[in-house]
């Protein structure tokens, strides 16, 4: 139990000469919730690509439960559930569908990826859509249904990248209660997000990175220090804008 | 508000051009066709209009041209471009602009393209071809603008109504269905005008007489009335044109309307009942079995995938009809082939197809093997009856068994190597295609150069691999013999199969290689 779920060992991403991720190092700990936030552009999309093998880092290693995702990326990948951001589904076919297809694609027999199917469409309260093609899908009924196809083969570690992003509260909290007794029951999750209230809220352990670069990491009581966490963020990334009014801007 | 629109488009294309290569090298091998072939006509024309040509003639060449330039302008927006992309007439719903402007804006900014540039030449020729004439001269200057003007409306009429009206599945497949019923219409009718005159030399005049009032080529003709001095035809010619062009502008406007000021909301699709997983409960419930699975529905459910087969059922219908009225038989026979060969690239895009969903297929850890084989299976249970019915049907009914087993060879050699051939290059040679819920029609951006060049590549290496099954079948042409026949379907099976396998094997090692770069690439078409 002492290989991290997750560990970012120096990750390095440029694009031309920009770095886009500089020498990222992050460990996530077994059983943590780890909140992994940023502002837009901070370089969040791009560390959790390469941790999950979507894109390859210039520099660094990514290291799932022990197994280094670049040198053996088919083990690293059974052990680990993703929910990529601003990407699309396979949304011609209906949830049950897309859910049995990510069971099958992971080499599941067909019984248990019925069983579990069902359970999962149960649990987030996708009975009634399970028969409708994925693209007549709401934006929360989306993110759950793709949340369904990253959980359907009972990962060790879920890297969620926005999975909060455009779904509504009802929504939202069925997401937090599956996640929830996932970790519970020794699961680990990283999830990214700006949404400071949320990560406080929900999360055991955050990460800040701005401008491709770890500014702290740790649990949440330690990162924010006595100060609510979205203070401590400000803080940290610094202000933009001068609190300068408009002047046309008054009625 | 009209000249905004119009900078906009222009930068929207520098923009396009800047961001790849391939644009520009695309739409300049498109412009340097279209010139070369324009400037062929224009020297004609401009020997044409001399003065010492029959009148009858520079009549036909106006109107032939004429008529041709129109269809062009009909049937580019229809099954190439698939609308005008940088100015989808949706993108301007949130903007309050107002009506009258929108359409000027879009008809004046629908008029910088390619084609434009192409029709300008023509259309300097057809002032050239009159200039014997004074008043044919004159008005063939004049009706110059008009109908640039005229050709870019129709051609806005069609898109925008397109987009508007014809944007579903549904509709779409009616399109098909009427374009392929017009195609059968159509040639019946030619065949009883062509058998009711002795020559097409004597049926030429009679045509043309017909064309130059209907909108195809009434404004072409305009000047030919004034030569002869029939003021009266004249008039109704150019009453067909601004007909034409009160209609474009009408239909342009109701669509306009019915995009922006009525926003459809999504249509409901049917809810299928629990546990009905379709194809998924059917193939084996392995990661290859998934991927085909998967690719079944979507060769029913995309638009995409069935697109590119339209034209088999309409070349099957004119291959019939011209085997039932003229006699013509090779058509019929190279259905089959020809079916193979498209079916064989029906997976030459499908990485492409799947958009930014490919994620599922890198983030599941899906193996090479599992992705190639998936895709070939699926393609195969439906191309593999398909094609033997299109090649051994005709083969049976127009000649003997050595035909059949040949017409036999010649199509499963086809598919076989096509689908390996695909299986390799749809991991290697990416290219842009419409992304999921666009028009299958629909070009992307900045597409036509670079697909164009891997095409030809793949095709390039089909035909490399097909020699030895060219060289059987011409030997079987000239010398009837029975062990060629044999022999060329036993190399094109054997070989197929090979092929098929390396193929898939060696689109495997691409995939597994290069997974993730894939992907980013997919994803910077998205």
């Amino acid at each position: 139990m002492d290989t991290p779920a997750l560990r970012l060992e120096g990750l390095t991403k440029r694009y031309g000469g920009q770095l886009a991720v500089a020498d990222l190092h992050l460990e996530v700990p077994r059983g943590s919730f780890y909140g992994f936030v940023g502002p837009n552009g901070a370089g969040k999309t791009t560390s959790l690509s390469m941790a999950t093998g979507l894109l390859r880092p210039d520099g660094g290693r990514a290291v799932v439960g022990g197994l280094d995702v670049w040198q053996d990326p088919i083990a690293a990948k059974q052990i680990m559930g993703v929910l990529a951001d601003g990407v699309l589904l396979f949304d011609k076919l209906t949830g049950e569908q897309l859910v049995t297809y990510a069971g099958l694609l992971r080499g599941m027999d067909r019984s248990t990826v019925a069983e579990r199917t069902e359970d999962l469409l149960r649990v987030l309260g996708l009975e009634e859509a399970a028969g409708k093609p994925v693209s007549d899908y709401s934006a929360g009924m989306t993110k759950k249904i793709a949340l369904a196809s990253a959980m359907v083969h009972a990962p060790e570690l879920l890297v969620l990248d926005e999975p909060f992003e455009a779904v509504d509260p009802v929504s939202a909290r069925t997401i937090r209660g599956l996640l929830d007794s996932f970790v519970a029951s020794g699961g680990t999750v990283i999830v990214s997000s700006h949404v400071m209230d949320l990560v406080q809220r929900m999360c055991s352990h955050v990460g800040i990175i701005a401008e491709g670069q770890l500014l702290a990491a740790g649990t949440v009581d330690e990162v924010r220090g006595g100060q609510d966490l979205e203070s401590r963020f400000v803080e940290l990334v610094g202000v933009e804008g001068g609190g300068e009014e408009l002047s046309w801007l008054r009625l | 508000m009209a000249a905004t629109l119009i900078r906009l488009k222009l930068r929207l294309m520098a923009n396009d051009f800047g961001r790849s290569l391939w644009t520009i090298f695309g739409t300049a091998l498109v412009l340097i066709y279209g010139l070369g072939m324009a400037t062929i006509f224009l020297v004609i024309q401009i020997r044409m209009g001399d003065g010492n040509e029959s009148f009858q003639n520079v009549l036909s060449m106006s109107v032939l041209l004429g008529a041709a330039a129109f269809l062009f302008w009909i049937l580019i927006p229809v099954f190439v471009a698939g609308g005008d992309a940088l100015m989808d007439p949706r993108r301007f719903v949130t903007f309050a602009v107002p009506r009258r402007s929108l359409i000027l804006g879009l008809i004046l900014s629908a008029m910088i393209s390619v084609g434009s540039v192409i029709t300008v030449v023509w259309l300097i020729g057809q002032v050239m071809l009159w200039r014997w004439d004074l008043g044919a001269l004159a008005v063939a200057l004049l009706s110059l603008p008009l109908l640039l003007i005229t050709y870019s409306m129709v051609a806005q009429a069609i898109t925008t109504a397109m987009s508007a009206w014809f944007g579903g599945r549904r509709s779409r497949d009616v399109l098909a269905l009427l374009g392929m019923a017009a195609a059968v219409g159509a040639a019946p009718i030619v065949i009883t005008v062509m058998n009711a005159f002795e020559t097409f030399g004597e049926a030429l005049p009679v045509i043309v007489e017909v064309l130059s009032f209907t909108p195809l080529a009434a404004g072409p003709a305009l000047p030919a009335a004034v030569a002869e001095g029939d003021l009266l035809g004249a008039a109704a010619r150019l009453g067909v044109v601004l007909g034409t062009v009160l209609l474009a502008l009408l239909v342009i406007r109701a669509a306009l309307v019915s995009i922006t000021e009525r926003p459809a909301a999504a249509s409901r699709s049917r809810t299928a009942r629990r546990g009905a997983i379709g194809f998924f409960s059917l193939v084996p419930a392995k990661p290859w079995g998934a991927v085909a699975a998967r690719c079944l529905t979507y060769w029913l459910k995309d638009p995409r995938y069935g697109g590119s087969l339209i034209i088999v059922p309409v070349l099957a219908v004119v291959a019939v009809f011209m085997s039932a009225q003229v006699g013509t038989v090779w058509m019929l026979l190279a259905l089959g082939p020809f079916v193979a060969w498209v079916l064989g690239f029906g997976i030459a895009a499908d990485i492409s197809y799947d958009s930014t969903a490919f994620a599922q297929h890198v983030t599941a850890g899906v193996r090479g093997t599992d992705d190639r084989l998936g895709r070939a299976a699926a393609l195969l249970v439906f191309a593999l009856p398909l094609t033997l019915l299109a090649a051994g049907i005709p083969a049976a009914l127009e000649g003997g068994a050595g035909t059949v087993v040949v017409s036999v060879g010649l199509s499963l050699g086809m598919l076989l190597v096509g689908v390996g051939v695909s299986s390799v290059t749809s991991a290697r040679l990416l290219y842009p295609v419409p992304q999921p819920g666009d028009s299958p029609f629909a070009t992307p951006q900045g597409s036509a150069g670079r697909s164009l060049v891997m095409q030809s590549a793949s095709w390039l290496i089909m035909i490399g691999l097909m020699i030895p099954e060219l060289v059987l079948w011409i030997v079987w042409l000239i010398t009837s013999e029975t062990w060629a026949a044999a022999t060329l379907l036993l190399i094109a099976l054997g070989k197929g199969l090979l092929v098929l396998g390396w193929g898939i094997r060696m689109g495997a090692r691409v995939y597994d290689r290069r997974l993730p770069e894939i992907y980013q690439q997919v994803r910077s078409y998205a």
